[in-house]
Order: C-alpha cells, then structure tokens, then sequence
C-alpha cells in the first residue's frame, strides 16, 4: 500500500476463479476452493457515498479486485487532481488498514480520479 | 400441508428506557397480554414456542414454556436474525402448523433497548463504519440517486409513522410527550450523517409482542376472526451490507415478497394494509418498490402521498420510526398489526375494509428478509 496508510489488508485470493474475498474464511463462497494470502488490489470503485455530519467529510462503500466490498472514509488526494466532492462510479485507492476505534479496523480511502 | 392461522396477539408497550434486566420477564409479559385479550385461546394446545431475541440469555423458549405454563409444549427454542428476527420466528411457526409438526404455536420475541443485535459483529469489512446510519445513509443516498427522491418526500415517512404511532397505544412515546414532527420538522432535525437526521432514524427501545398460529379450525375457536397466513417468503442475499450488489435496491425483500405472494396468489395492487420494516425514512419507499406496491422510482412520491391525503394503509402502527424498534418484537408486532386489521379491530388506526395484508421485516442493512402475507379468513 502505498505511503499515508497503515497496514495493508490481506484478503483470501481463489486460485480457481479468481474471486477476492474478505473476511477470509479459508474457502471461497463462489467455488468452495481454497483460497491464498494476497494484498487487497489498491484501486477500487465508489458503489455509493455520504458524509459525515457536521462537515467531517465523506465515507463510501467501494469494490476492490473481485468481491471485496469495504466501507470507509474518502478523503481527497493530496495535492487534487481528483473529482471532489467524491461521487459514485469514482476511483479510489485503499491506503491501508488501521486500527480503529472499538478495536475495528478502519479503512482509507483516496479519491483517484 | 394446512394453512397457518393467527388465533391471538398481544404484547407490552415499547418503551424508550432500558428493560427489565433480560428478556425473560418481556416475553412473558407479552404471552399474559395475549391470553388475557383472547380468553378463548387454548393454552393446553401450544406445542411449540418459538423465541425471537437478539438477547444472549439461553434456553429463553423453554424459559417461557414454563413461565407461561405452557407444560406441553414440545420444541421450545429460539430463533435469531438480528432485527428480522420476529418474523422469522413467526414462518417458521407457520411452517411448525403447515407442517403438522405442532396444532398451535406461542411465537414470542423481546428486547431491550441497549442490548444486542444492532452491530454484527462479523462483519469486519465495515471498518469503524459498524452502527446502522452508516448503511442506512449508503442506502439513502443510493435510492434519492436512482428514483430522484427528493429529501421533502422522504421527511414524509417519519411524519406519517410518528403521527400514526399516537394512535397506537404500544408505541413508544416521543421524550417530553412532544406531538408527532411535520416534515419541516423532521428536515430540520439533527444531522446524524449528509443523508440522515435524527427523526429519520428509528429508536432502539425495550419492548416484547406476541402471536399465537394455529390451524384455521383452531384458531377460529380463539378468535372470532383469524387471518391466515397465505404466504411466507424469505431470501438471504449475503451477511455483509458491503456485499449488496445495488444499495438502492432491497433485492431480498424483492425475492421474500415474490416468493410469499407467489405461494398466496395475491397480486401486490390488491394488499390493503402493510407492515414495513422502516428502520430509516429511505427504507419505506424502498420496501415498498420491492415487494411492488410502488412502481420503480415511485415508492417516495407515494409516502408522500399517503402523509398528505392521511392514508394509513402503509404502517398504520406508526412503524419502526413510530413505534419504535425492539428488534426481536418488531416482526412480531407487525404481524399482530395486521392481524387486528384483518378483523377490523385496529381502533382509531383502522384501515377500511382490510382484507389482505402484508408484513416486510428485514435485518442488517436489508441483507435479508422475511415476507408474509395475510388475508381475512
């Protein structure tokens, strides 16, 4: 993951279909085979967003490789570039991992397009 | 198989403060309410009695068989699905009478405000997002997005179900005794996320409710009345709210309510009276294009209609938003509402000339739901 995040976030890769899955249960739902440690793809897409209140910015649920949904805070890229404020369909990269509050990790998320 | 009959309801009031230490004493509670309004029901005949709780306590089904004195009962056990917990319990006891495995069926189902059941623990992939308006405000902004909603609609549903709620002598009551908000009101309200103010959200409270299926032979010596249960659907599309393919739709609720009106016969345009499971002001219209009582895009305009011209066929009891949401009672509580429609005993929140209803209970961010369907026996 790239620098900024915490800790990337394994998910259980299936050799058989490809599908990505987390949390890793040691099979995979789509095909019952097993599935190999691989770092979550960064780049994922918005499938929907909202914000915080009180202008704490935003939070989405994204798609990242092949079946893993996140929900997370999207923050806007350094420096911009990127389309603000973040809407569904866009681009994002998964920072990291965190931990979070109540022990929960949290997730990061980068506008990237 | 036979057709499942409700033959008795009952329950405790919802209230907003913490219960009694456990859901014991509600559950119980609930069954006195239920045999003391139906003095005819058989209690002899109860064979089985199916829990609905979120609670951690064990042995609850059994608990209550014996609290109730309900010595012959069979299978006393408890059923679990976060908030659609209560009817679940409720088509699985229609399934106990369909299938001839019990004559009658005590389904019961409590909670307590602060207890278990709102957070699935599980389900890591929603990071620190773990409360409901998280999902709730994900699901909001996907259906204002699809159907273009506008936010005054949408401020309809808690004013139509809060306003309903003052009838409903169960509801929880608004803190201070303050009247039922208007829309202005409701758009005005807190801010708990961009999508969602405080009166969108419904309030987790203690409360427990109860029904009793039987037979239709059975169950017309308890009441003078019973309304069957013509149709029962389920569908679990994933545990995970980050697995749902399209947050603007309940694409399991679309599936229970085929399903149930599949079995009953009845086409959607004729259910007159409906139970939704209107946890956030959003989940109404979505409910009620899914299970097709409102065309695509359409279910917004209608609740604001129906706040507008006063209609109470969609959540005549005040819903989640109105009443209040126990989890293990809410399904329980909605089935027992539509049953006092069918015998045309609702009281000031009587829908005229109800004949078939529907109930739509779903659980952890619309990832499943129970469908039933109802009709006037």
């Amino acid at each position: 993951m790239s620098a900024g995040g915490g800790a990337a976030l394994v998910v259980g890769h299936c050799a058989t279909c490809a599908a990505d899955v987390w949390p890793d249960t040691g099979a995979c739902p789509r095909c019952l085979g097993p599935l190999s440690p691989r770092e979550c793809p960064p780049e994922g897409r918005i499938a929907e967003v909202s914000r915080f209140a009180g202008g704490g910015g935003y939070f989405c649920l994204a798609r990242f490789g092949r079946g893993v949904g996140l929900m997370g805070a999207v923050r806007r890229a350094p420096g911009g570039g990127a389309r603000w404020p973040p809407r569904a369909g866009q681009r994002v990269r998964l920072e990291g991992a965190r931990a979070g509050r109540g022990g929960r990790r949290s997730f990061d998320m980068v506008a990237a397009d | 198989m036979r057709a499942a009959a409700v033959a008795a309801y009952g329950g405790t009031r919802f209230e907003a403060g913490p219960g009694p230490g456990g859901a014991a004493p509600l559950l119980l509670g609930a069954a006195r309410d239920l045999f003391s309004r139906f003095p005819g029901a058989d209690r002899e005949g109860v064979d089985a009695v199916l829990v609905a709780t979120n609670s951690d306590e064990k042995y609850l089904g059994a608990v209550l068989a014996q609290e109730a004195g309900l010595a012959g009962a069979g299978a006393a056990l408890t059923v679990e699905c976060m908030c659609g917990s209560g009817a679940a319990a409720v088509a699985a006891g229609a399934a106990y009478v369909a299938s001839g495995m019990a004559r009658s069926v005590l389904v019961a189902g409590a909670d307590e405000a602060g207890g278990p059941g709102r957070l699935l623990a599980w389900d890591a992939s929603r990071g620190s997002l773990a409360g409901p308006v998280y999902w709730a405000s994900l699901l909001a902004a996907a259906y204002k997005r699809r159907s273009g909603a506008t936010d005054e609609q949408l401020a309809a549903v808690p004013a139509k179900n809060r306003r309903s709620a003052a009838d409903n002598p169960l509801a929880c009551r608004a803190a201070g005794g303050r009247p039922p908000p208007g829309v202005r009101e409701v758009m005005e309200s807190r801010r708990i996320t961009g999508d969602l103010g405080l009166y969108d959200c419904c309030r987790p409270c203690t409360g427990a409710s109860a029904v009793l299926l039987a037979g239709p032979e059975e169950a017309a010596a308890s009441s003078d009345a019973p309304a069957l249960l013509t149709g029962v659907g389920q569908r679990t599309a994933s545990a995970s709210f980050a697995a749902t393919a399209d947050p603007s739709r309940m694409a399991a609720a679309a599936g229970a309510a085929s399903a149930a009106l599949s079995m009953s016969g009845l086409p959607p345009g004729r259910v007159d009276v409906a139970e939704v499971h209107d946890a956030f002001s959003a989940c109404e219209p979505m409910a009620l294009e899914a299970v097709g009582m409102a065309g695509p895009g359409r279910g917004a305009a209608l609740c604001a209609e129906l706040h507008e011209t006063g209609d109470r066929r969609v959540n005549p009891r005040g819903g989640l938003l109105g009443a209040g949401h126990p989890p293990g009672a809410t399904g329980i509580a909605q089935v027992a509402e539509v049953a006092a429609q069918l015998r045309g005993a609702a009281g000031r929140r009587q829908v005229g000339g109800a004949r078939a209803g529907l109930v739509h209970n779903t659980a952890a961010g619309a990832t499943s739901a129970t469908v039933l369907v109802m009709e006037a026996g």
